[in-house]
């Protein structure tokens, strides 16, 4: 049984131990990277909502002219 | 000669489906940057009522996969009813399949190529034809087209969601075959997700509930709320409401997306040195988010597929009570909610349902739900990494190709070196990736951050394949110079 249980938790731990220190090897973003490209990605998806927004309303006088 | 291949039985479907042609010449940035917009804004424009669901009636469909819709791009008692699910079933499926050996096709072949394609197409608009039918017979839409459904307008509720699927695999079909930018299927969903979020938070609509009127939108809520309400009670309320997104979600969705966007700066740098030209060594980054948002995406597929079935089946064996003790059962909580809530069984502990049981049954949820995400997603991407062209073998192939080495390695050790960086990228990768969907699910976010996850991974990819593409080749008269190069 206790064999099991080790054999059970071993494949966790094994995969966290790997993990924590792949992400120890890994490049981290800076302050300012960080905020640089938070900002382009974050303007771009609120553009493209914008945009996106924009034909979903288009629709709201379709639906009306349709039916 | 060669054995029976489920391949070769695509061959006479092969002149049926339509298909689109692969561009003669080589596509110009600017044509690419055109169609792939036009695409993305034919699939927002196809968000049309079905014919015959009363567009009045269309918020009377009570709507039992709310939590799911974000991340497919899909919207309920519309053509786009499952969105992009479909696509992305067939998709998961077919490659998975060929990756593990379970069917025989020999992608340098494109003959193979064209009937694999072919499979795929066939396959989404199939899948697409039975869950329609499986709604409409489990009564999804009997509340909206007024009871009890006439043969015809079932078969007309079918026949247009089904080709709407087809319609979309051609549009998905058109920017996967150098038409756009890298991948038709993350695209449509990057622009579907990010109107859906516009749609959540500033939607200007009002809509008329049981509550009374709604605002869409969460921030237009709150400010309405804050107009109309005292101060204490329409923060709370605002916080709390159930039929439409709420300020909850926002704020889990904004920190789910400062987290992913943090994360998927991480990358591990190789040193990479060419062996032809004597040169400085460049770093060569490995992300953490090496397979991007698909774990997720592939483990929600799975949740959407299981919910459309049980949904269905739950439905039609509505007093089977081992049905609804081990399966699943719908409910709705009140009689002013414009969704159905799993209220047990299996799928209740695979979901975020906010249904309270007893502490245990609460517990077990978390507990279940959270290790069902993160299974899924880290053995998806631990055969992903393998079987989608990106592996460590045909990494090191490429680098063989282009004469390229890695600094501190020697030649035959660097397939070695990838084949275990690459892996646990992936598997690292998704594995954080999906802690964070399974916490941002359970404490109420309901698809937004997931959606916003998937969205944000998704565009960073296109964004870097645009990016590269116009390193490459940006020609000096592109009319978008102005947007790439700003400083000119």
């Amino acid at each position: 049984m206790a064999e099991g249980m080790e054999k059970l938790t071993e494949v966790p731990t094994e995969f966290i131990r790997e993990g924590t220190a792949f992400i120890n090897k890994c490049t981290k973003p800076d302050q300012k990277e960080y905020l640089r490209v938070i900002r382009a990605v974050g303007i771009g998806f609120v553009m493209m909502g914008l945009v996106g927004y924009g034909v979903k309303l288009i629709h709201i006088p379709i639906r009306y002219l349709i039916v | 000669m060669s054995s029976f291949r489920l391949l070769d039985l695509m061959k006479p479907f092969g002149s049926i489906i339509p298909e689109i042609e692969i561009s003669l010449g080589k596509s110009e940035f600017d044509d690419k940057i055109i169609y792939t917009f036009v695409s993305c804004f034919i699939y927002l424009l196809l968000q049309f009522p079905i014919v015959g669901v009363k567009v009045a009636e269309q918020l009377s469909i009570k709507d039992p996969f709310y939590w799911l819709r974000p991340i497919f791009g899909s919207e309920k008692g519309t053509l786009l009813e499952f969105g992009l699910l479909p696509i992305l079933t067939s998709a998961f499926l077919w490659q998975l399949a060929a990756g593990n050996r379970l069917l025989n096709v020999n992608f340098t072949l494109k003959s193979d190529r064209a009937l694999f394609q072919t499979l795929q197409k066939l396959t989404s608009v199939f899948l697409s034809f039975i869950y329609s039918i499986a709604l409409v017979s489990s009564g999804y839409f009997d509340s909206s087209v007024g009871n009890p459904l006439s043969l015809t307008t079932a078969a007309l509720i079918v026949a247009q969601i089904t080709l709407t699927t087809l319609f979309v695999t051609l549009l998905v079909e058109l920017i996967d075959k150098g038409y756009g930018f890298s991948s038709g299927v993350l695209s449509l969903l990057t622009i579907a997700i990010a109107s859906n979020f516009a749609y959540n938070t500033i939607g200007i609509q009002v809509l008329k509930t049981a509550r009374g009127f709604e605002s869409v939108g969460s921030l237009v809520n709150l400010m309405k709320n804050i107009r109309t309400k005292p101060l204490g009670s329409a923060i709370i309320s605002s916080f709390n409401r159930l039929n439409f997104s709420n300020l909850n979600q926002f704020y889990i969705t904004i920190i789910t997306f400062a987290i992913v966007m943090y994360l998927a700066n991480f990358r591990f740098e190789l040193t990479i040195k060419s062996t032809k030209v004597r040169s400085m060594s460049q770093s060569y980054p490995i992300k953490l988010l090496f397979c991007g948002s698909l774990p997720i995406l592939f483990t929600f597929t799975v949740l959407y597929n299981l919910n459309i079935f049980g949904y269905a089946i739950s439905r039609k064996m509505a007093s089977n009570t081992l049905v609804k003790t081990f399966l699943a059962d719908y409910d709705i909580i009140s009689s002013s909610s414009i969704h159905y809530e799993l209220t047990s069984g299996l799928l209740y502990y695979l979901s975020p349902s906010p249904i309270y049981n007893s502490i245990i049954s609460k517990f077990l949820q978390t507990i279940i739900y959270s290790f069902f995400i993160i299974t899924t997603s880290i053995s998806f991407s631990k055969t992903w990494s393998s079987v989608s062209g990106s592996s460590g073998n045909d990494l090191s192939k490429t680098f063989k190709e282009q004469g390229i080495s890695i600094l501190g390695y020697r030649d035959s050790a660097i397939t070695k070196e990838l084949n275990k960086v690459i892996p646990t990228a992936s598997i690292t990768g998704a594995g954080i990736l999906s802690l964070i969907v399974a916490f941002s699910e359970l404490f109420g976010g309901y698809g937004l951050p997931v959606s916003v996850t998937v969205g944000i991974t998704s565009g960073l990819t296109i964004l870097e394949s645009i990016m590269s593409e116009w390193q490459q080749n940006g020609d000096k008269n592109s009319s978008f110079a102005q947007v790439f190069n700003p400083n000119q």
